[in-house]
């Protein structure tokens, strides 16, 4: 009797879990059901890999995530357009407009306890706005095989650029092309300048014998894979991408001042006046854990903010080569004062000193 | 005696192959100016056409070897694949099908407010007709990205008064391209309009024809041609922009320019090539079948009587 009293009891406890459990997942099924999350990024590698490895989570649970595709730019001056209006709910965008962001205050204060997978992470100047989804390592890419059999030794600095033997062979970013501000903020450190005077910086870049510009990543990897170039600047996921083409390439972080490269952060932050700030929190937070930043990563060709995610990255040797994936030497890296940047300046002195030449 | 003869024999005979030799220089003319004019053609097709050679070339790409990751442009391919076909990215393919159906429509649109207004610029007398023909031709002058911005800013102000919001929408890109493009159908249509006699129009009114048969029996004839021309422009404009339709495209219709900037922007690889060839595949396609339809050449035949 006791046995039969034992065996329907633990029936019953069982039918109960297991009936709480099916409740709470039928309630994590629906729990953003109607929500339709309106994300605001790149197109092409990046709005695939958020579809595919952040915003299926969210779908499963009963959203629609739709992208808004543009340049961070692009997007920025929709967010203004919009005058306290919502254009879109989440949006992505480079360091170097934290402070336009923040000045004009687009942004709502996003929920630690919402985002769980952000504690820890370090960004400088710290914000209860954003947070950090992903870096790039803008690194030296330079021809192995072709530096040896011309008897060049491999650069260390962007000054080692500055060689007659690459005259028509180097390729840096155009100012307007992703990571173009970075290569200006680094040759304007490594040639004594800084954030507010970019004119030495220029000037090295004319030195460059026969230098050409590049505006979008894909030309990198062609012109290194004809041997059209033999050194080019570049962030290492371009770098990658050169090598799996079969160039035998390899990276240097250009040594400026007392620091060993240089690098470009990606932000994420929930626009103010969401109706769907817990939808975009959660987007967030999915975009924050190891495993949609490791195939984030390696889709894009960018490095995990998550260092578990980068510990796993550096299992594959390719990428430990060419991508510096130490927390030591990434925080190493200099990362631009954006609030000293003025971009228009900036232009106006590229558009004379280099574009003019 | 014989000499001089022989002299003056001479002398003609030279003469007359001298005048033979002149008689041919113009046919050495033709023949020079036929050698510039194919020397002509061949720059001006090589200079139009080698971008499309390396794209339709590179979409049929493959690497050397299976291990090498291709995400860079082959041109000449070292070895020939379809492979890139299929995986164009779906994206791109529903973004192709968004950008021909959005220029159909700018197309027709375009025709419909810019043929009434090409014959009222050309056709109608009131004051102040240059200033009026000044603006309608306005959107020319307008940098496409100024236009997507002032849109969208448009857009927002009227949404705050009507609370209808067209950005993001893709009746607000329809609006945007329709913008830019209706001055190609008034300026062309303008154009074969002033070459046409209006006493024709004249004539149909005096035996009974009513507006609007005039309009569609006499007056539509005749400007078929700049009509057509402008339609064909509209579609263009409308297919290839980029600056307005990052503005106000909706997220759920992007168009075709906008998803392959932004996919050779952010990645590379040959799949991108086989979409941009489908695209001027399908082009192609379209002035053929409009020759055959048409007639392309009958927009160089005058129509003034």
């Amino acid at each position: 009797m006791a046995i039969r009293q034992g065996v329907a009891a633990a029936v019953a406890m069982a039918m109960t879990v297991f009936s709480l459990a099916a409740v709470g997942q039928a309630g994590e099924e629906t729990r953003f059901k109607g929500v339709t999350l309106r994300v605001a990024t790149w197109g092409g590698a990046t709005r695939d890999a958020l579809r595919d490895y952040v915003a299926s989570e969210l779908e499963r649970r009963g959203a629609k995530v739709e992208f808004v595709i543009g340049s961070p730019q692009d997007n920025l001056a929709k967010l203004i357009a919009a005058r306290g209006q919502v254009p879109f709910d989440v949006v992505e965008f480079i360091g170097t407009m934290r402070p336009e962001i923040e000045g004009r205050a687009l942004l709502a204060k996003l929920d630690p306890a919402r985002v769980p997978n952000a504690k820890g992470l370090r960004f400088e100047p710290p914000s209860d706005l954003m947070v950090p989804t992903w870096i790039t390592e803008e690194m030296i890419v330079y021809n192995k095989d072709l530096f040896r059999q011309n008897g060049i030794a491999p650069p260390k600095s962007l000054a080692d650029l500055r060689n007659a033997k690459l005259a028509g062979r180097i390729m840096i970013p155009d100012i307007s092309s992703g990571g173009g501000i970075e290569a200006v903020g680094a040759f304007a450190l490594t040639a004594g300048g800084n954030e507010g005077n970019i004119t030495p910086g220029l000037k090295l870049i004319n030195d460059l014998p026969g230098v050409r510009f590049w505006k979008a990543g894909g030309e990198v990897v062609t012109q290194f894979k004809s041997g059209d170039i033999w050194v080019a600047i570049a962030h290492a996921g371009w770098a990658l991408r050169t090598a799996r083409a079969g160039v035998p390439v390899a990276t240097v972080p250009a040594q400026i001042g007392s620091h060993q490269g240089m690098v470009k952060e990606g932000y994420i932050g929930v626009v103010k006046g969401t109706p769907n700030q817990e939808a975009a929190e959660f987007f967030i937070d999915t975009y924050l854990s190891p495993a949609a930043q490791e195939k984030f990563a390696l889709k894009v060709g960018v490095v995990p903010v998550v260092q578990t995610a980068r510990a796993k990255m550096s299992e594959d040797p390719t990428l430990r080569d060419l991508v510096i994936l130490e927390p030591a030497k990434i925080n190493n890296m200099v990362r631009l004062d954006a609030a000293k940047i003025d971009l228009g300046k900036w232009n106006d002195e590229w558009n004379r000193s280099v574009a003019a030449r | 005696m014989s000499a001089i003869v022989e002299h003056h024999a001479v002398a003609h005979g030279l003469a007359a192959r001298g005048w033979q030799a002149v008689r041919k220089m113009p046919r050495l003319r033709i023949r020079f100016g036929t050698i510039v004019t194919v020397a002509y053609f061949i720059v001006i097709f090589t200079i139009l056409l080698a971008p499309l050679v390396v794209v339709i070339g590179g979409s049929f790409s493959a690497p050397a070897s299976d291990k090498v990751v291709m995400s860079y442009v082959q041109f000449p391919p070292e070895r020939l694949t379809l492979e890139w076909y299929g995986k164009i990215p779906k994206a791109q393919l529903k973004a192709l099908g968004v950008s021909f159906l959005l220029g159909t429509a700018v197309a027709l649109g375009a025709c419909l407010l810019g043929v009434p207004a090409a014959i009222g610029l050309v056709r109608g007398r009131f004051a102040g007709k240059p200033v009026v023909s000044a603006v309608m031709r306005a959107p020319l002058q307008i940098p496409h990205v100024v236009s997507g911005i002032a849109f969208l800013q448009l857009f927002y102000a009227i949404g705050d008064l009507g609370g209808f919001y067209a950005q993001g929408t893709t009746a607000g890109l329809f609006i945007g391209h329709l913008f830019m493009a209706t001055p190609f159908v008034i300026g062309s249509v303008a154009a074969v309009l002033q070459r046409c006699n209006p006493r024709l129009e004249e004539a149909a009114y005096v035996l009974g024809a009513s507006e609007w048969r005039t309009f569609r029996r006499v007056t539509l004839p005749l400007i078929g041609p700049g009509v057509f021309t402008g339609a064909l422009y509209a579609f263009i404009v409308s297919f290839v922009d980029v600056p307005v339709a990052i503005f106000l495209a909706s997220p759920a219709a992007t168009t075709f320019p906008v998803e392959l900037f932004n996919a050779m922007e952010q990645d590379f690889n040959p799949s991108s090539l086989a979409s941009a060839s489908l695209a001027a595949g399908f082009a192609i396609v379209l002035v053929f079948a409009a020759q055959r339809l048409v007639g392309l050449d009958s927009l160089l035949k005058p129509r003034t009587k």
